[in-house]
């Protein structure tokens, strides 16, 4: 994006974007002002930006500047948009505004807090936390102008038994616009949370959605954290995900993104101290004309940190897929182990797949490996699959459901796990069925 | 007896190169026929032919299955129709649940024969039982198809998935190859408890002794892909005492087709 058309479009969004809550807080305002600065100085990524390399955004800005108005769903609805996960307490955000009539929070155990951002800006654990350097222009645009969101705080030893499901659904009844979606989660000492993030559309998907979320795990503290990605094909995503763990605190993330024309999902992670680990898996599932963009950006400040990334893309049709796995491993950062594994299965001769591994390594006693690769369906397997009487379609299926099930068996939640081998299909069939 | 399959002056090629030159072959219902034969006269090929694997290429004759064309048929559709190939080197299938794979193809099948599909239940009734019928080990039915199992476990997987599948033909591969003598034992008990006046099977073997508990009706001697050779059971105790030299060495080099004795 070239400089010339940021201002414009800064200057368009914004103005729908009065009376932002929290206006009366001068540290909120500072946190708003200092993002927008940021998104003025340096503009929205380019195809020169390296992290960018492989999203090209200009099309989306081209959509035009509009904000999202404000969205409906009724309670029978929302059924569609569970995961099997109906009786798990839930927050769902209608682009970017906490329902409270949808929400279920009745079964939150004692020191689980489950709020509205927007009326909850004077906590302590907000301004604490939300100001957390931002990576990306979209990210901070996200902070410039949100206007709700959630926040998951758990207090000292608190085990979570229930997931807490927060559902993001995004829709426009008229034409295209932009909506924020906000959560930010602090894990305090010793505690044990679940999470599912869900990101969903109504309608056919005229939108960005435009995705912040962080989380803070304090020490010794643990997080399973799922991200599903599901808008309908015409939308665009661009999520950014940080993760900043303190000591001796593990944090596990399973990604799935499905959905949107355009997907581009970032995470870094920050170790700010000794002994963090951090496990990142996911799949990305693309067909048609789909775009898919993983960007993970990993930073050993500290020693004896370990960090897992474990990515699988299954691409069909004209779809592209592309991975960037960095890892950055400071000076100080002795004893660091790092891994890393991207590996994509191609379903048709037009999908396209680009793995990056980048590791950039400044101390001499760490532990790096990455591995990556790009195949195609087992003509061997096929074969004994249709050996036994089973039709080449079936078998396609059933070994493309084979490539993805390590990633689906790191899902340590029954109901998620049971709904997501089907559903994967869902997005493949199609194509998988035409070929026979 | 009624005609199960019957092979006519086939001809086919790999990567252009003639392996098959002129096969025939006719095997009845309930009969056992094994084919032996030195590396490289072309049984695996007669295997994968008849299954219908890719890359191989009749270019002339023809084979009869229950009188129908089996060439014309792909290789689902083969054995839907209750053609099985046992594998020599069964594949590994990651992520691929043994028994949700076998499940899947008990229910295509059982659809082509006019049955209604078995739910979970009621099949893992029935594989329990044929399991115990091969000797596998029931903690092998919760894996992946084939992945980590031994070369044993794998060879008896395939003779279970005989036993669940219930072919007309079964076409074993070297079925004894990499099999210790217990292992061949059980798989040969569970290949006999399936033989019937309605099945017939095509035992490719390199070594007699699978022949010993796999007792054949007939046995065919291949060399350079044709016939030279056929007799009873006899014939190979004769072949695994003097070598297949014992043939005529010119008859198994030019493999000139031979009438049986």
């Amino acid at each position: 994006m070239t400089a010339v058309v940021t201002p414009e479009f800064l200057q368009a969004y914004g103005k729908q974007k009065q009376g932002l809550p929290g206006a009366k807080l001068p540290w909120l305002n500072q946190v708003r002002e200092s993002a927008l600065e940021r998104v003025r100085a340096e503009g929205f990524p380019g195809p020169r930006d390296e992290a960018w390399k492989y999203t090209n955004v200009r099309p989306i800005l081209e959509k035009g500047a509009a904000a999202l108005p404000p969205l409906t769903l009724s309670l029978k609805e929302l059924d569609s948009y569970l995961w099997g996960l109906g009786s798990a307490p839930r927050v769902v955000l209608l682009n970017g505004a906490w329902s409270a009539e949808l929400s279920q929070l009745q079964a939150l155990p004692q020191g689980v807090r489950v709020l509205p951002l927007s009326q909850h800006f004077e906590d302590p654990v907000v301004k604490r936390y939300l100001d957390a350097k931002q990576t990306n222009a979209f990210a901070s645009l996200n902070t410039a102008f949100f206007r709700d969101g959630v926040l998951v705080h758990v207090a000292k030893g608190v085990t979570l038994s229930q997931p807490i499901h927060v559902l993001s659904v995004l829709g426009s009844e008229k034409g295209y616009g932009i909506g924020e979606s906000r959560l930010l989660v602090v894990a305090e000492e010793n505690s044990h949370s679940i999470l599912v993030e869900s990101y969903q559309g109504k309608g056919a998907g005229q939108y960005l959605c435009n995705a912040v979320t962080q989380y803070f795990v304090e020490a010794g503290a643990t997080v399973d954290r799922y991200a599903l990605q599901a808008h309908p094909l015409e939308s665009f995503h661009l999520s950014t995900s940080s993760f900043h763990l303190e000591k001796g605190s593990h944090l596990r993330s399973v990604n799935f993104a499905f959905g949107a024309q355009t997907a581009r999902e970032e995470i870094e992670v920050n170790f700010k101290a000794p002994h963090g680990e951090v496990e990142l898996d996911g799949l990305y599932v693309g067909s048609g004309n789909q775009h898919r963009d993983q960007f993970l950006l990993i930073n050993h400040n500290h020693p004896y940190c370990k960090s897992r990334q474990f990515f699988k893309g299954v691409l069909d049709g004209h779809a592209r897929g592309a991975f960037t796995g960095k890892v950055f491993v400071a000076p100080d950062a002795q004893k660091t182990d790092a891994e890393q594994s991207n590996m994509n299965l191609l379903l048709s001769d037009d999908a396209e797949a680009d793995t990056r591994p980048q590791l950039e390594i400044y101390a001499d006693d760490v532990k790096c490996s990455h591995g990556a690769t790009i195949g195609q369906l087992d003509e061997e397997a096929l074969f004994y699959l249709r050996s036994r009487g089973i039709e080449p379609g079936e078998a396609r299926h059933l070994l493309t459901q084979g490539f993805a099930e390590d990633v689906i068996s790191r899902v340590h939640l029954e109901p998620l796990a049971t709904y997501l081998a089907p559903y994967l299909m869902h997005w493949l069939n199609d194509s998988l069925r035409a070929k026979k | 007896m009624k005609q199960m399959l019957s092979i006519q002056n086939l001809h086919a090629e790999v990567d252009g190169k003639p392996i098959l030159k002129g096969i025939n072959l006719e095997i009845k219902a309930g009969e056992v026929h094994a084919i032996m034969g030195p590396n490289g006269s072309g049984k695996s090929t007669l295997a994968n032919v008849l299954a219908g694997r890719d890359g191989y290429k009749v270019t002339e004759g023809r084979v009869l299955y229950k009188g129908h064309d089996l060439l014309a048929w792909a290789t689902d559709e083969r054995a839907r129709e209750g053609i099985f190939l046992a594998f020599q080197y069964p594949v590994e299938i990651p992520g691929v649940g043994n028994m949700y794979f076998l499940r899947t193809a008990l229910n295509s099948i059982r659809k082509q024969r006019g049955l209604e599909p078995l739910d979970a239940m009621d099949f893992l009734s029935v594989a329990k039982e044929k399991m115990q019928l091969v000797g596998m080990d029931k903690a092998l039915g919760n894996r992946s198809v084939n992945e980590g199992f031994s070369g044993g476990e794998k060879k008896r997987n395939e003779v279970f998935q005989m036993a669940m599948l219930e072919p007309s033909l079964a076409i074993l591969d070297e079925t004894d190859s990499g099999l210790d003598i217990d292992a061949l034992r059980t798989v040969a008990q569970g290949v006999n408890s399936l033989r019937n006046a309605d099945r017939s099977f095509l035992v490719i073997t390199h070594y007699q002794r699978l022949l010993d508990y796999i007792v054949p009706d007939r046995v065919h001697v291949l060399a350079h892909g044709q016939i030279v050779k056929s007799g009873d059971k006899s014939l190979a105790l004769e072949l695994e005492e003097k070598g297949y030299l014992f043939i005529g060495n010119e008859k198994v080099e030019k493999g000139e087709p031979r009438e049986a004795k």
